[in-house]
């Protein structure tokens, strides 16, 4: 009850501050012949000061002011009139009129400060608050979800929404939801002008407060002041940087509609900045990793020319004294050495085009030049695929164990086709000719997992990590002598780029086990 | 590995690349067919005005014709399949030219065998278009097209209309690719119903009638993209 009167108070302090002062009259008249006429005067300073704390300086003139007035007309004789009898008090009527606005000054004055000070105190509590999580973390959405949150906890907005602008592109909507339902007309709008001005839009109850900010040039203007009669309780603020503005911020009116005041309005812009540094921040951090990706990119090709030199060149020289070698005249063409050495030529012109298309394939993958083109498939449906892509004598090696019932999984059907060819490719050409490769999937509460197992020697545990890496042949590479270390990169680099992982086990009783997983999010059950 | 035709086949080969025109011709001929060779896209209109080929190699990257556009010229008055070939990452190209009017595709590099595998499967579709054999069997699966029953180690399975549709033009094209665009058209006369994803709910349910293990098929592969292809052995 006492919050409610104090909050209307608030909203209309010069309603309050005259209603006050006659209902305080309307208590006392009653009462008018048990006091003396000063004694009433004390009165009414009493319903000043209170008016003055409620609703600060200005709302207690006006109750000084109508104080002076009911006392006059209802205590001082003769009673309603404005006239006075005795000189004496005209003296009483000019000191009162003078302490009652006294009083109000000094006790909204004071009020005043316990407000500013009571904000302030938020705002810092706030900003610390937002520093300390803002310094915890890395991307530009949870950077959003963060601000949010904790704006939403001091204001209760109806919404709040953070539109990100990078790079001079069209600002898109990174938090916050839309109601298509609820249709603004003027939102976007007010967005375009807050880019094009970098200044901030609001319309904050009127405050003293605002008499103190010194309106500097980047200070939010009145809604009213773009599109004139418009009236709104919402609050645009660019995110600024050093650089220019990375974002908006939009808050909605507050839930209990109450409008914002100036100084709240400062805060939110405050915080505004805060989200536009880190947003500058995270870029810049973010083209210093693109710097280093470039030197990383450099050094890969530096390797991929070696590897190139060799993984070409050697097919090539054999290939030339092979051809040339039957070209010779001086020798009898002898039909069974002919085969004998055309099949050399095709081996070696397998591992040729088995390298090139992998050098090709990781170039593509190295340069970002795909982008997954991600559909539901059916996990038998790939590997079916990959399999009748082997030779017959590769693919009966192959035993397969499926279940009957497999989810469906989110992934770009050829590349995870080219990671488990890659994968199964090793498997057959690392363990003993004629050797089993075990290839099987299951559903899991993790998401989904697709394993190959081989029984050959094995990879020892120090070279486990490292068979990612590009170029990189392990102490049994001479048993694949087509190989160019790249096929475990490139799986590697399409598991990344599906958000899965792709880890190296040991097989029991022998060999080796690699295991690939997809999360959930790539996997959907679909029903029986 | 390869039997030679019983009477010479007229093979036009479209490629700007002369060792790939010598090699194709050098095996083609070996196998009894009769091979002619056109290095651009208009020297291979003319020819197969010339010579009225029964199959046609396009390759895609020409210099001075889109394979979509050549697809198209030729369709328009020549009926006899066109095996195009295309180079890996090229998806969108393929797909245009197989809508274009070509009937199946290669990817470079690709062996002679694989070749010789494709040619075969759409000369022998282009005849029983002519001749539509009443029935199919590949293992134990067994396709009574004119009766439209299927069976399954000699059982009967009932299969839904669409299903049924999907198999048979599947089936009539045997070991060729038929691509979404084909089979959504023949089973929705209304481009709105067309989709792709209702189209791969239909074949994955015909999988697990007719698949002797459904997840992982053996007679219908999926061609990523593209489409599928029935596989009967």
């Amino acid at each position: 009850m006492f919050t409610t009167i104090r909050r209307w108070a608030e909203a209309h302090p010069f309603f309050f501050a005259p209603g006050f002062v006659g209902l305080a009259t309307l208590l006392f008249l009653p009462g008018r012949e048990l006091l003396g006429k000063g004694h009433w005067a004390l009165l009414y300073l009493l319903v000043i000061s209170v008016v003055a704390s409620v609703v600060g300086t200005r709302p207690s003139f006006v109750a000084a002011v109508t104080s002076f007035l009911t006392w006059n007309v209802f205590f001082l004789p003769p009673y309603n009139t404005f006239r006075v009898d005795d000189p004496k008090d005209w003296i009483s009527l000019g000191v009162f009129l003078i302490v009652g606005l006294l009083i109000g000054l000094t006790s909204g004055r004071l009020r005043e400060r316990e407000t500013t000070a009571i904000s302030q105190e938020r705002e810092m509590a706030l900003l610390n608050r937002l520093t300390g999580r803002l310094l915890a973390i890395e991307g530009a959405l949870e950077m959003a979800e963060t601000l949010c949150s904790e704006i939403e906890a001091v204001f209760s907005p109806a919404f709040i929404r953070f539109h990100l602008i990078a790079g001079g592109e069209k600002r898109k909507l990174l938090f916050g939801e839309k109601n298509e339902l609820s249709m603004d007309p003027l939102e976007e709008d007010f967005l375009d002008w807050v880019v094009e001005n970098r200044k901030g839009v609001a319309s904050p109850a009127s405050d003293v407060a605002r008499l103190w900010s010194s309106g500097g040039s980047d200070s939010p203007v009145l809604h009213s002041s773009i599109f004139s009669a418009v009236s709104r309780g919402d609050v645009f603020l660019p995110a600024l940087s050093s650089s220019g503005i990375e974002g908006i911020l939009h808050v909605g009116e507050r839930r209990s509609r109450s409008p914002y005041r100036w100084n709240e309005v400062q805060l939110l812009f405050a915080a505004a900045r805060m989200a536009g540094t880190f947003l500058e921040r995270s870029r810049l951090g973010e083209s210093a990793r693109q710097a280093r990706t470039l030197k990383e990119g450099d050094k890969l090709k530096s390797a991929i020319f070696s590897s190139v030199s060799h993984e070409l060149k050697t097919p090539l020289s054999s290939l030339t004294a092979t051809i040339s070698g039957l070209l010779e005249q001086d020798a009898e063409p002898d039909p069974s050495r002919v085969r004998q050495e055309l099949l050399s030529v095709k081996k070696d012109l397998d591992r040729l085009s088995h390298s090139i298309g992998s050098l090709l394939e990781l170039s593509r993958l190295a340069a970002e030049a795909w982008k997954p083109d991600l559909q539901w498939a059916e996990p038998g449906e790939v590997l079916s695929w990959v399999l009748f892509r082997l030779d017959k004598t590769d693919r009966e090696r192959v035993r397969v164990d499926l279940p009957e019932h497999l989810p469906l999984i989110l992934v770009d059907f050829q590349q995870w086709g080219r990671l488990l060819m890659h994968l199964l490719e090793n498997a057959l050409s690392y363990s003993p000719a004629g050797s089993p490769v075990a290839v099987g999937a299951r559903s899991t509460d993790e998401g989904f997992v697709t394993w190959i197992a081989d029984e050959g020697p094995g990879i020892p545990d120090e070279e486990k990590s490292r068979v990612f890496e590009k170029f990189f042949r392990g102490t049994f590479s001479n048993r694949l002598p087509g190989g160019t270390g790249l096929g475990l990169p490139i799986a590697m680099e399409i598991a990344r780029v599906h958000e899965g992982s792709i880890s190296i086990e040991d097989n029991s009783p022998a060999g080796t086990r690699i295991v690939v997983r997809l999360p959930a999010a790539h996997v959907m059950e679909t029903e029986e | 590995m390869t039997s030679a035709p019983e009477r010479n086949i007229r093979v036009l080969v479209i490629d700007d690349e002369e060792s790939i025109r010598r090699a194709l011709k050098s095996v083609l001929s070996a196998r009894k067919y009769e091979v002619s060779l056109a290095a651009t896209a208009a020297e291979g209109i003319d020819t197969a005005i010339e010579t009225n080929p029964e199959l046609v190699v396009l390759d895609l990257a020409l210099p001075d014709m889109d394979g979509q556009d050549v697809c198209k010229e030729l369709r328009a008055w020549m009926t006899a399949p066109i095996l195009i070939l295309s180079v890996r990452g090229n998806e969108t190209d393929k797909i245009q030219a197989l809508d274009a009017g070509a009937d199946d595709y290669l990817t470079k590099p690709f062996q002679a065998g694989e070749l010789l595998a494709r040619m075969r499967a759409l000369l022998r579709r282009a005849e029983s278009r002519v001749v539509s054999p009443p029935e199919l069997c590949a293992g134990d699966l067994t396709v009574n097209l004119a009766r439209r029953q299927v069976f399954v180690k000699g059982e009967e399975v009932s299969l839904t209309r669409t299903e049924f549709e999907i198999l048979a033009l599947l089936v009539q094209n045997a070991d060729c690719v038929v691509t979404h665009r084909m089979l959504m058209e023949k089973l929705w006369d209304d481009k709105e119903e067309r989709d792709p994803r209702l189209l791969r709910v239909h074949v994955s349910n015909l999988r697990k009638k007719i698949e002797p293990a459904p997840s992982l098929p053996r007679f219908i592969h999926t061609e990523p993209g593209v489409g599928f292809r029935f596989t009967p052995e």
